[in-house]
């Protein structure tokens, strides 16, 4: 019976692919935009809050952080972790389903303003509060403690072709291979910048966010480049040299936290402020090491971070 | 990298699973969880539907093709397509596992329905019942063992399934294999995977079980077990 | 409709058909890596089941242990791929393999055990050594549950290669991957219907290669295949990835 009718079968199979063509189709640009809600601080009841994080350790760390710090003070925190790329992660924010996340200044401004260029961070806040206020999301304060994007090549290709500014690249006669997260090829502070503001003719090969599969490609020759994390720890012990951007087309990479203004009061707000206050570069490569050489679990090194700093 | 060994960069790092044992068990209950909605729902959906596409042959391709094609498409990618429309939650990850479970279990019922002899269905009518209680009381008892054998598929389907929706926030124990990808990290791959296949062992066994005491009529062989 | 509109648009850029980003490439590697990976589990797999069902002795182990192999789960078979062999197709080539086998090892064993012991105990008496059985009896009798078993498996690997984009390898998975991280539904949605396309014409083409080679006389009919699709340990359903 099944195989009398599977010519019939498969016709109906490529019908119900079309009606889930339709159905996707036409409700895809789902823009469920912010309830406007003044942040009613006076309420006893704390909101809870979901706290999410992009998917590399760093993030997840800093998420655990600032969710340990609003959990202690008796908000409902829930985790929604390694959620992918902010380009996953930013409608999920403004459609409600996530309320925080800790961001990265320069790189989450030029994904919201393709067009803005490098400026000082406190411009950068500032252009990322008149983008972000009216959709219901509040910018906290920026911290001290920055992880920029990076542009890396092993120290024998370096030494080889003389490098040690991104300008330099163009030296370099044979093709060249950027690897890095999938998103970094459409992104202004990724391929696309190298290619507009340096000039260089890039092939891409897409890998992760600075984790091992972007480090094995690099060791193994596939690619030459790779888009690498300022505060990662092991960037000088495992041998590799950061390229200088000579012409700054990286970004501010200060960490700001973003919170859906309708979950934001005034005690959230202090607290938030205090650990961006507290995180300094130099801690946050500790942490970087704890979490991805020591395989500590984030949550646990965010919260030895906080007792070290008397904020939990 | 030794099996032997027991640190951060070995296979399995026995420190760690111990001082894990909230995180293990909180990816085990929610692996647990969206296996059972996920073939419950499945079932609830397939019963009518397989009874239908049986009952009325014309529909069954229509049935079969439906279910099939939704089959085919990667789980990825329908996790990946369904997010835009129900965002980022457990409902994403509960409608791609349904639809995996639709075709295994409707062409069971299908299947187990069409294994009903002939002449126990004769006799049913002989004995007056009606369609509908003929059903109900002849030809859907005798259609467990198929209808179950398809439970027992969808069930081990899905539990490897549920851990690709780690990559939408999800996922059970497939949040620690995703781990160990993220971090380099071998244990939780390791404990993930291991825990993965042992919860299908032991779901496949208990539905066996199941079965055993669904289907007192042919319990013959019990002692023998 | 605008979003279809511009789905369609993404099929008709010709771009998106050229270099190595481009359909093509990506459909090639996915068929080259699918190929190879299902033809390597064959040749290791068949041989096994085969021998063990004309044996009829430690199948039921073999069963077993192929079972709970179909238990791991893809995801997991895939990281463990990239944690041991690092980025590059060896990643994703050893862990397709590895998938492939269980369904033609479970459905070789069936199929083979499944042939009528009188029929054999007769190819005996009429003086045929074990090898020309196995050869020339239980094989082709046994075919139909044998290729089932491979068209399970090439149809999985099929689906599961669009997971290794995960760990770094292309194939037409790519699409997906990159278009969930960058944001572009366009771009996934055409990865996805790329996907389910090439999965249903490897459903109907091994589907063809199954009735091919089985004899003419031997074509399963409907009930018996139905009766094997919930025989304990019998794989011939599918298994979603």
């Amino acid at each position: 019976m099944l195989h009398l009718t599977r010519r019939r079968a498969i016709g109906a199979g490529l019908v119900a692919l079309v009606l889930l063509v339709g159905a996707c189709g036409s409700d895809s640009n789902d823009d469920s935009s912010s309830t406007s809600s003044s942040a009613a601080s006076t309420t006893a009841v704390k909101k809870a809050i979901t706290v999410s994080s992009a998917n590399f350790p760093e993030n997840e760390m800093l998420a655990r952080m600032y969710g340990a710090v609003l959990a202690n003070a008796g908000y409902p925190v829930t985790y929604k972790l390694k959620l992918g790329a902010r380009e996953v992660i930013q409608p999920a924010l403004e459609s409600g389903q996530i309320d925080f996340l800790p961001e990265y200044a320069g790189n989450y401004l030029s994904y919201l303003d393709k067009s803005a260029g490098s400026m000082t961070v406190d411009d950068t806040v500032a252009s990322l509060r008149k983008l972000l206020d009216p959709k219901g999301i509040s910018v906290l304060d920026a911290s001290a403690a920055t992880d920029a994007d990076a542009i890396a090549v092993t120290k024998d290709f370096a030494t080889k072709n003389g490098l040690t500014t991104i300008s330099d690249l163009a030296k370099v006669k044979t093709a060249l291979t950027l690897g890095g997260p999938a998103e970094c090829e459409t992104r202004s502070t990724c391929k696309l910048g190298l290619e507009q503001v340096y000039g260089l003719k890039l092939k891409f090969k897409p890998l992760d966010a600075d984790g091992p599969l972007t480090r094995a490609a690099l060791d193994k020759g596939d690619i030459q480049l790779a888009r690498v994390f300022t505060a990662d720890a092991d960037l000088k012990t495992k041998g590799y040299v950061v390229l200088e951007d000579d012409k700054h087309f990286q970004q501010a990479g200060n960490i700001v936290p973003v919170i859906r203004t309708d979950k934001l009061d005034d005690q959230a707000k202090a607290l938030i402020n205090k650990v961006s206050a507290a995180l300094t570069t130099d801690a946050l490569i500790d942490l970087n090491k704890m979490v991805q050489v020591d395989k500590e679990d984030p949550q646990a090194a965010a919260e030895m971070f906080l007792k070290s700093h008397g904020l939990l | 990298m030794l099996l032997g060994a027991n640190g951060p960069d070995s296979w399995v790092w026995w420190d760690w699973i111990g001082r894990h044992g909230d995180t293990l068990y909180a990816a085990a209950r929610e692996h647990v969880v969206l296996t059972v909605w996920a073939v419950a729902v499945g079932l609830v959906l397939s019963l009518p539907v397989g009874v239908a596409a049986w009952h009325w042959r014309r529909f069954q391709p229509v049935a079969l093709g439906l279910t099939g094609a939704v089959y085919t498409i990667p789980s990825i990618a329908l996790f990946a397509l369904l997010v835009p429309v129900t965002g980022l939650g457990r409902v994403t990850a509960e409608i791609g596992l349904v639809g995996y479970t639709l075709l295994i279990l409707v062409r069971n019922v299908v299947a187990g329905l069409d294994g009903v002899p002939a002449d126990v269905r004769e006799a049913a009518r002989g004995m007056g019942l009606t369609p509908a209680r003929t059903l109900l009381r002849v030809e859907l008892p005798l259609a467990v063992p198929s209808i179950m054998a398809g439970v027992r598929i969808a069930t081990v389907t899905t539990i490897g399934l549920v851990t690709v929706t780690a990559l939408i926030g999800q996922g059970g124990f497939g949040q620690l294999i995703y781990d160990g990808l993220v971090r380099d990290f071998h244990t939780p791959l390791v404990v993930g995977t291991v825990l993965s296949v042992l919860l299908a062992v032991v779901a496949d066994v208990t539905l066996v079980l199941l079965e055993r005491v669904l289907t007192p009529w042919s319990r013959r062989r019990v002692k023998a077990v | 409709m605008h979003f279809l509109g511009q789905v369609v648009a993404w099929f008709t850029t010709a771009s998106h058909w050229q270099g190595d980003g481009g359909v093509l490439h990506r459909l090639g590697e996915h068929l080259v890596m699918s190929a190879a990976a299902t033809a390597t589990a064959v040749v290791l797999a068949l041989p096994v089941g085969v021998v063990l069902g004309h044996k009829r002795r430690g199948g039921l182990a073999a069963v077993n242990v192929s079972n709970v192999g179909r238990a791991v789960p893809s995801f997991a078979l895939l990281v463990f791929g990239a944690q041991v062999f690092g980025v590059g197709p060896l990643p994703a080539y050893l862990a397709l393999v590895a998938l492939a086998i269980p369904p033609i090892v479970t459905n070789s064993y069936t199929g083979v055990r499944q042939v009528d012991p009188d029929v054999v105990e007769a190819a005996r008496g009429m003086g045929m050594g074990e090898a020309r059985i196995l050869g020339r009896v239980e094989l082709p009798v046994a075919m139909p549950l044998v290729m089932a078993g491979v068209r399970t498996a090439g149809v999985q690997v099929v689906a599961t290669a669009t997971l290794a984009a995960v760990v770094a390898w292309g194939g037409l998975g790519r699409y997906i991957v990159d278009g969930l991280a960058q944001g572009d539904q366009v771009q996934l949605f055409a990865g996805a219907l790329l996907v389910a396309g090439l999965a249903m014409a490897v459903e109907v083409g091994l589907g063809v290669l199954q009735r091919v080679l089985t004899p003419a006389g031997l074509r399963l009919r409907p009930r018996a295949q139905r009766r094997v699709s919930y025989l304990p340990g019998a794989a011939a359903a599918p298994e979603a990835t």
